[in-house]
C-alpha cells in the first residue's frame, strides 16, 4: 500500500496539529501521523503561552478553544514561614514583597522592567526567526550589552545580583527551570528574558482534555477543516530518502507514504534516529560524550478534598513554587546528575480551577506538579517520583501525604537534552535538519521548552518556502 | 608630611613586580609594598624537607608573552625555561600521551583563542564618563567568546582516554562541571600547563626582583597595607599596619577583587552600586597542593611507558564521571571519593630541586572545598586528605610509600592565609562565562580600571590574568603611565 502527499507531519500533539493546519491551509495535501489510537491528551490543563497569532490565524476561538485561567501569580512556599507572593502586577508585587525585604521590593519593578524590555527587544528573533545577531545589532548599546551578559550568566547568579533575600532569588530563578534549564547553568539567565517574552502573551492555560474547549480538540478541528487528513494508529518506522532528500515515511504497518516535505514534532534525536544510519551519524555524533541533563517531569496528584479555605496549595490562580533558597537547585541537580532521584525536589504546584478537574465530583482535587530535576532514564519510575514529591511537599504542608489519593505521571514528552545554545540559535538552526525537506516543528524547535505552537507556524512557512518545484510531467 | 610617590603597588608577586619594573622604567617614582618578609606571592620555591625544594602553590605560570618577557629583562637576570615533555594520563594499567593529531588540533585552537583574547585584554580602554553605566564598554565581541556556550565534554576530542585526559588538563586544581555550558573556558585558561622555570617559580621571582632593583623600584617588605585612603572618589594614599601612610597618585592592587574592595576600604566609603559587583563576584577555591619528598624516583605500575613520561604533567586516572562527582562533593563541602590528581615529578626536569638520588613530587589536588561541611580544617582532616591522595597515587606508583621521606600539604585555607587569596582561589574568581572576558571583573569597565579613580586592579581577578603570566601587572602599569601622561592623575 502506498500514498502520495505534499507534506507529512509526524506526531499529533499540539505542535504537530498546528503545523498540519498551516500546511493544509496553504493548499498542500497533508497527512498527520499519530501512533496512538487517539490524539494525545493529558489529564490536566497545561500552562501554555500560546502564540496569539496562532489562535487568530487558525481561528481557534471559533473551534471552541477556551482558556481555563490566566495571569497566575507566583507564590514561593517556605517551610515554617509565610509564603512569598509575587503577583503579576509589578506594583502589587512590590507591596507584597516589602514585608520580606524593602530593598527587594524596591528592586523588583526595575528587575521586571529590565527583563521585559529585553524580552520585547528579542522577540523578532524568538517569535519570527530573525537571526539573533541581526536583532542584537539593531538594539541600543545598553540592551545589547545586557543581552551579551545574560547569554553567559546563570539565572541564579543574575537574580542574586538583584535581590538580597534567598527566597526572592530562588523564586525568580524558577523561570529557568520552567524553560527546561538548570538555573545554575551559565546562559540560563537569558531564559528569564525568554520567560518574560512568553509572559507577554499572558500566562494562560487551556484544557488538554479530548472534549470540546480543549486545545487539542480545537487544533484538530482547525486542521481537518483546512483539509488535512489525521491518521491515528500510524507509527512512523523510518524516513525514506531519495537523492539525499526526504522522499517520504514508511509506517510500521509497511505502508509507504511519499511526500517531498516531512515535519516532525518529535525531538531532533528521535527524528534523526528514524533516518538511515548513514545520515544519523552526521547529526547526533556531536554530543556523544555529554550525559543528558536531568529533565522536568509533570505529575498529576488527586487530593482528598478538605474543608479548609486557607489551604495554601489549593488556591486557584497561583503557581506555587517549592524552592526556598538557591542551594535547593544546586543540591538537587547534583544528586540528579549522579543518576539519583533527589530527596528534595524543586517543585511547581498549580491547581486548576475546580470546574475542569476530572473527578471533581468524586470529592477529589487535582494538583498539577512539575518536578525537577529527574535523571532522564528514571522518568518512568512512578512510585519513586511520587514518594520524592510527597516528601518534599510534606516539609511545607504537613499532612500532605495522608491526602494523596492518586498520583499519575504525565508521560514525559520526547525532548532533546536541554541546551542553552538553543536560546540564541536562529529559527533556521532550530527547525531545519541535515536532511533537506525534513523539518522539526515541535517543542524541540522552540528556543526553550514551551507549548506555543510558534515553531510549528515557522516550520510550516519554512517548509512551504523550501518546497521543491514539481517536475514537469 | 610623608613623601609622595607616583605609584604605589600592593603586593610583590609576579604582577606587582612586573608593574613596578615598567613604571620605574617610565621614570615614575614607584614603591612595591609586600606583607610577607620576602617577595613572591605564589611565585615561591622553598625547602620543605632538608635538601628538597618545591613551589608550594603552583608548578608553573601561564606563559609570559615574549615581548613582555624581554621588556622585563628577565633573561639577563637569570630566568631560564626548563624542558618539559608534555601531558600524559596515567592509569594503573595503561598510559596515554596527549599528542594525537585531534588533541593537538584542539589545543592549538585553544592556544589561538587564548592569544586573541589576551591581545584584546592588553588593549587599554579608559572608561568614558556617561550617565548610562552600561554604555561605557565597547560592545565589540571578544574573541573566543563562542566558547562560553560550549561544554568541556563537547570539546574533548579523541579516544575516550584522550578525552578524559583533555578534560583533566582543563580541570586541574579546579572544581567545575565538565558538562555545563561554558566549562570550555577552563581549557582556555588552564591552571596548569604554562611554562616551567628552571629552579622552580622562586628562580623566576628572583629574576623579577633583581630586574626591579636594577630598574630602581623601591620594594618595601614586611609591611601590610590596611587601608586605601580616598577622598572624593579619588585615591590619595595607602595606610600601613605600622601606622605609616604612603601617599601616591595611583595605586595598583594585585590582591584579588574581593580582598581589594572588601578589606581595604571602609564600608561606608564606597557607593553601593560600586560594591554590588564585588559582592556578587564568585570565587571557587578548590585547589590543595601536596609536596612529597622521595628518596628514590617514583616508578609507575605500567610497563611500557611513553617517552619522557616522568618529565611531563601526569593526570592520574581521569574520568568524566569522577569529575562530575568531585564537583558535586565540592559544592556540598565534602572531599571527593575519587580526587582529581595531577602530579609532576619536578626533580626529573630540574635535578637541583632534590638531593642526589632523591626526587620531589608535587601533587595538585582539585575539588577540595575551602569550607568543609563538618567544620574547620583540623589536623585529622588534613591527614585524611593526604592519605586519600597518597593511596590514590599508589594505585599508579605502587612502591611509593616505602620511599617517602616527608610530605607537606597546603589546603585552601593555608593558601588564603599565606597569599591572601579569597577562599584560597588562585584564579582570583571562578572561571565562568559571566566572569570572563568583558565581564571580568566589572561588566561596565575594562580592567585595570575600577570604579575608584586612581585605583588600578592587577592581580588574579583582572581580565588578562588567567590568560598570561605577569600580564595583568603590565596592563595596569601601562594604564597608569598613559593616565599620568594625559594628566588624569594630578
Amino acid at each position: 500500500m502506498s500514498g502520495s502527499f505534499d507534506a507529512i507531519v509526524i506526531g499529533g500533539d499540539a505542535s504537530g496539529l498546528a503545523a498540519a493546519a498551516y500546511l493544509a491551509r496553504a493548499g498542500l495535501k497533508t497527512v498527520l501521523l499519530e501512533k496512538q489510537e487517539a490524539l494525545p491528551t493529558t489529564p490536566s490543563p497545561v500552562l501554555h503561552a500560546l502564540d496569539p497569532r496562532v489562535v487568530k490565524e487558525l481561528k481557534l476561538g471559533r473551534y471552541g478553544l477556551t482558556f481555563v485561567f490566566r495571569d497566575l501569580s507566583l507564590v514561593s512556599l517556605r517551610p515554617g514561614g509565610l509564603p512569598l507572593t509575587v503577583p503579576r502586577d509589578p506594583r502589587h508585587a512590590a507591596r507584597s514583597v516589602a514585608a520580606l525585604s524593602p530593598a527587594d521590593a524596591a528592586a523588583l519593578p526595575r528587575y521586571l522592567d529590565t527583563l521585559f524590555t529585553l524580552g520585547r527587544a528579542l522577540r523578532p528573533s524568538w517569535w519570527d526567526g530573525r537571526p539573533l545577531s541581526e536583532t542584537l545589532a539593531a538594539l541600543k548599546p545598553s540592551l545589547r550589552d545586557l543581552a551579551a551578559r545574560l547569554r553567559v550568566t546563570s539565572a541564579a547568579a543574575y537574580t542574586a545580583s538583584w535581590f538580597e533575600t534567598d527566597a526572592m532569588c530562588a523564586a525568580l530563578a524558577f523561570d529557568a527551570v520552567r524553560a527546561g534549564f538548570a538555573p545554575t547553568e551559565p546562559g540560563s539567565a537569558l531564559a528569564l528574558a525568554w520567560g518574560a517574552s512568553q509572559e507577554m502573551c499572558g500566562m494562560q492555560a487551556a484544557s488538554s482534555l479530548p472534549g470540546r474547549g480543549g486545545l487539542i480538540h480545537a487544533l484538530a478541528l482547525a486542521a481537518q477543516k483546512a483539509g488535512a487528513e489525521i491518521r491515528t494508529v500510524s507509527t512512523a518506522h523510518s524516513l525514506m530518502l531519495a537523492n539525499d532528500r526526504i522522499a517520504g515515511v514508511e509506517l510500521t504497518a509497511g505502508e509507504r507514504l511519499e511526500a517531498p516535505l516531512v515535519l516532525s514534532s518529535l525531538s531532533r534525536r528521535h527524528t534523526l534516529a528514524l533516518a538511515p544510519a548513514a545520515v544519523h551519524g552526521l547529526g547526533t555524533a556531536q554530543r556523544a560524550h555529554a550525559a543528558p541533563m536531568p529533565i522536568g517531569i509533570d505529575l498529576v496528584f488527586g487530593l482528598m478534598r478538605q474543608p479548609d479555605p486557607t489551604d495554601l496549595l489549593l488556591q486557584p490562580g497561583q503557581r506555587n513554587i517549592v524552592a526556598d533558597r538557591p542551594e535547593a537547585y544546586t543540591a538537587a541537580l547534583a544528586a540528579a546528575r549522579l543518576g539519583q532521584v533527589p530527596d528534595e525536589l524543586v517543585l511547581e504546584l498549580s491547581h486548576p480551577a475546580p470546574d475542569v478537574a476530572v473527578d471533581a465530583l468524586a470529592s477529589r482535587i487535582q494538583l498539577h506538579v512539575r518536578a525537577w530535576p529527574i535523571p532522564a532514564d528514571r522518568a518512568g519510575e512512578r512510585d519513586v517520583l511520587t514518594r520524592a514529591v510527597t516528601s518534599t511537599v510534606e516539609r511545607i504542608a504537613p499532612g500532605f501525604s495522608h491526602r494523596v489519593a492518586s498520583a499519575d505521571i504525565v508521560l514525559p514528552h520526547d525532548s532533546d537534552p536541554p541546551s542553552v545554545t538553543r536560546l540564541s540559535a536562529s529559527a533556521e538552526e532550530r527547525i531545519a535538519t541535515v536532511i533537506p525537506g525534513l523539518f522539526l516543528c515541535g517543542r524541540a524547535a522552540e528556543p526553550a521548552d514551551a507549548v506555543s505552537c510558534r515553531a510549528a507556524r515557522q516550520a510550516a512557512r519554512l517548509a512551504i518556502a523550501r518546497r521543491p518545484l514539481r517536475e514537469p510531467q | 608630611m610623608a613623601e609622595r610617590y607616583d605609584a604605589a603597588i600592593i603586593g610583590a608577586g609576579g604582577d606587582g613586580l612586573a608593574a613596578g619594573i615598567l613604571l620605574a622604567r617610565a621614570g615614575l617614582k614607584t614603591v612595591v609594598v609586600e606583607r610577607n618578609p620576602q617577595p613572591g606571592g605564589r611565585l615561591v620555591t622553598r625547602q620543605f624537607q632538608r635538601g628538597f625544594f618545591a613551589s608550594p602553590f603552583a608548578d608553573d605560570l601561564p606563559p609570559v608573552p615574549a615581548d613582555l618577557f624581554w621588556s622585563l629583562d628577565l633573561a639577563r637576570h637569570g630566568a631560564r625555561v626548563a624542558e618539559t615533555s608534555g601531558v600524559f594520563a596515567l592509569w594503573p594499567d595503561r598510559a596515554v600521551a596527549l599528542d594525537s593529531s585531534a588533541v593537538r588540533r584542539r589545543l592549538a585552537d585553544a592556544g589561538r583563542r587564548r592569544a586573541m583574547a589576551l591581545a584584546n585584554a592588553r588593549r587599554i580602554e579608559r572608561p568614558v564618563k556617561s550617565w548610562n553605566p552600561l554604555a561605557q564598554r565597547s560592545a565589540m565581541p571578544w574573541p573566543a567568546e563562542d566558547w562560553t556556550h560550549r561544554t568541556l565534554a563537547e570539546l574533548a576530542t579523541g579516544s575516550a582516554d584522550e578525552a578524559a585526559a583533555l578534560m583533566a588538563a582543563a580541570l586541574t586544581g579546579r572544581a567545575a562541571d565538565p558538562l555545563s555550558a561554558g566549562s570550555a573556558l577552563l581549557l582556555l585558561a588552564p591552571f596548569q600547563g604554562g611554562t616551567i622555570w628552571r629552579g622552580g617559580l622562586g628562580a623566576l621571582m628572583a629574576a623579577l626582583a633583581d630586574s626591579a632593583r636594577a630598574a630602581g623600584t623601591e620594594v618595601s617588605l614586611g609591611r601590610e597595607v590596611t587601608d586605601i585612603r580616598s577622598a572624593r572618589g579619588r585615591v590619595r594614599a595607602i595606610a600601613l599596619a605600622d601606622g605609616a601612610e604612603i601617599s601616591a597618585r595611583a595605586v595598583i592592587s594585585t590582591l584579588d577583587l574581593k580582598r581589594t574592595f572588601l578589606t581595604l576600604f571602609p564600608w561606608s566609603e564606597l557607593p553601593p552600586p560600586a560594591m554590588k559587583p564585588v559582592v556578587n563576584f564568585r570565587t571557587a577555591g578548590a585547589v590543595a597542593r601536596l609536596l612529597i619528598a622521595l628518596n628514590a624516583p617514583p616508578v609507575p605500575a605500567v610497563g611500557n611507558l611513553p617517552h619522557g613520561l616522568l618529565r611531563g604533567t601526569l593526570h592520574l586516572a581521569p574520568g568524566a564521571r569522577n569529575f562530575v562527582a568531585a564537583h558535586n562533593a565540592w559544592q556540598s563541602g565534602a572531599i571527593a571519593q575519587h580526587l582529581p590528581l595531577t602530579v609532576r615529578v619536578d626533580s626529573a626536569t630540574d635535578p637541583s630541586l632534590a638531593p642526589v638520588g632523591g626526587a620531589v613530587m608535587t601533587v595538585t589536588i582539585g575539588a577540595v572545598p575551602h569550607a568543609l561541611f563538618d567544620g574547620v580544617w583540623s589536623r585529622e582532616k588534613r591527614d585524611g586528605l593526604t592519605n586519600r591522595a597518597l593511596s590514590q597515587i599508589e594505585e599508579v606508583f605502587p612502591a611509593l610509600a616505602s620511599s617517602i621521606v616527608g610530605t607537606e600539604l597546603f589546603a585552601p585555607p593555608d593558601i588564603e592565609d599565606v597569599l591572601g587569596a579569597t577562599h584560597g582561589d588562585l584564579d582570583g574568581g571562578e572561571i565562568a562565562p559571566d566572569q570572563m572576558f568583558a565581564f571580568r571583573p566589572f561588566a561596565d569597565r575594562k580592567a585595570p580600571y575600577t570604579p575608584v579613580e586612581g585605583l588600578y586592579l592587577a592581580g588574579r581577578s583582572a581580565t588578562a590574568a588567567p590568560l598570561g603570566g605577569c600580564v595583568a601587572g603590565a596592563v595596569a602599569a601601562e594604564a597608569v603611565i598613559a593616565d599620568i601622561a594625559a594628566g588624569k592623575l594630578p
